[in-house]
């Protein structure tokens, strides 16, 4: 079921980082990777005079460094994202060789491969997702596709596909009615499916979980469609480390999400609260790198 | 307006899968499944897609060139399990 109440998300976040992408998309391609990294810093001082979204920086670094926040802590989490934005522009340009990735727990994939049942990878806003693009370089035999939102990325995502115009094959865009079907279909020929689950698209699709010791909502879709297709869950953080260092851990979430369907609710809470505590874990190891720039826990409400 | 007895039957799979709130009379066949008119998602198009092979034997597929037209309403669904009947 659809609601008209549109998330916050939705509103803020990627609306107030377009022209950071675009700037940081311009300086990568005209001066270099290098080059590009010296520059965050005034593009990222200028982003924090300018931008209104710095307020919800600071709700969830109080949150994950469990202290009061400072000038220098929003500049940090805010020169990650602008460094996060530039090696996503630079993967996707299509140099994954460039990095330097460590995989951790990533043994899990031989046994789940040989299944062939398909993997349906559980992401967020933590670190870079599209780092993935090296992982699925080692593991050729296996197709990763990301389930993206378009209509309120489209900006964003024309950006990217300008810079590298096969990434509509790889991206399953939500909000047509056959789109979860071609989810299914691509996942049960073995492959992998990535899904950013800490962004709720609807609140009709959501459940109420604790995260950083208060409730707010997370998204059940992405555990809903992985147990109607039967596809086991890993779930899958890439953070950065220093210069083209990068970490990729991988858990186990389930081999088989079970709802029954009189306690598909209660059920699905359980499992999202899962993930939410394992994400708080993370966020907590690296507080500057979790990427949700909007009112994630109704603090302004 | 009256339903025919197979869109008596799919209404009654779309409300038994879904598990939503109605009878089958509530629906008007020729109002939209997505986004206005019933509100469905593409989660509930998935359900609703798997119920119909479990049921009538055949693939609804991502790939279809009609699946707007297939998916746009009760009498558009149930016409096409009615077509695939037919070829079945």
């Amino acid at each position: 079921m659809v609601d008209d109440r549109e998330q916050t998300w939705k509103k803020t976040s990627d609306r107030g980082s377009l022209w950071l992408i675009e700037i940081i998309t311009w300086v990568i391609l005209h001066l270099g990777r290098h080059v590009g990294r010296f520059f965050l810093y005034p593009i990222v001082c200028y982003f924090i005079l300018f931008s209104s979204t710095t307020r919800f920086s600071r709700h969830y670094l109080t949150r994950s460094l469990a202290r009061k926040v400072n000038f220098s802590d929003v500049f940090r989490h805010y020169y990650s994202f602008a460094n996060m934005l530039l090696d996503r522009v630079y993967l996707l340009s299509g140099k994954t060789q460039a990095f330097d990735v460590h995989l951790h727990g990533d043994d899990i994939f031989d046994e789940l491969i040989q299944q062939n049942k398909g993997i349906i990878l559980l992401g967020s806003h933590l670190g870079n997702f599209d780092l993935l693009r090296v992982f699925s370089a080692k593991y050729s035999d296996i197709k990763i596709k990301a389930v993206m939102n378009d209509n309120n990325r489209q900006k964003v995502n024309q950006v990217f596909e300008r810079l590298n115009p096969s990434l509509k094959d790889e991206v399953i865009h939500i909000g047509h009615p056959e789109s979860m079907l071609a989810l299914k279909e691509f996942v049960q020929q073995g492959n992998l499916a990535g899904i950013l689950a800490d962004r709720v698209e609807t609140e009709a699709r959501s459940v109420s979980c604790e995260f950083f010791n208060q409730t707010t909502l997370f998204p059940s879709g992405p555990l809903i469609v992985a147990s109607l297709i039967q596809a086991p869950v890993v779930l899958c953080f890439a953070l950065h480390r220093k210069n083209n260092q990068y970490d990729i851990y991988f858990h186990k979430f389930s081999d088989k999400i079970i709802l029954p369907r009189e306690s598909r609710q209660e059920k699905l809470t359980e499992y999202m609260s899962e993930y939410a505590h394992i994400l708080e874990q993370y966020c907590k190891q690296n507080p500057y790198s979790w990427y949700n720039f909007y009112d994630f826990w109704n603090d302004e409400k | 307006m009256s339903l025919s007895d197979l869109e008596v039957q799919v209404g009654e799979l779309i409300i038994e899968t879904l598990n939503l709130d109605m009878e089958v009379n509530d629906i008007d066949p020729d109002d939209y499944l997505f986004g206005e008119g019933l509100g469905l998602d593409s989660i509930d198009a998935l359900e609703l897609a798997m119920a119909i092979s479990n049921q009538y034997n055949f693939q609804l597929r991502s790939d279809d060139a009609n699946n707007r037209k297939i998916f746009r309403s009760l009498k558009t669904l149930a016409d096409y399990i009615d077509s695939q009947l037919k070829i079945g």
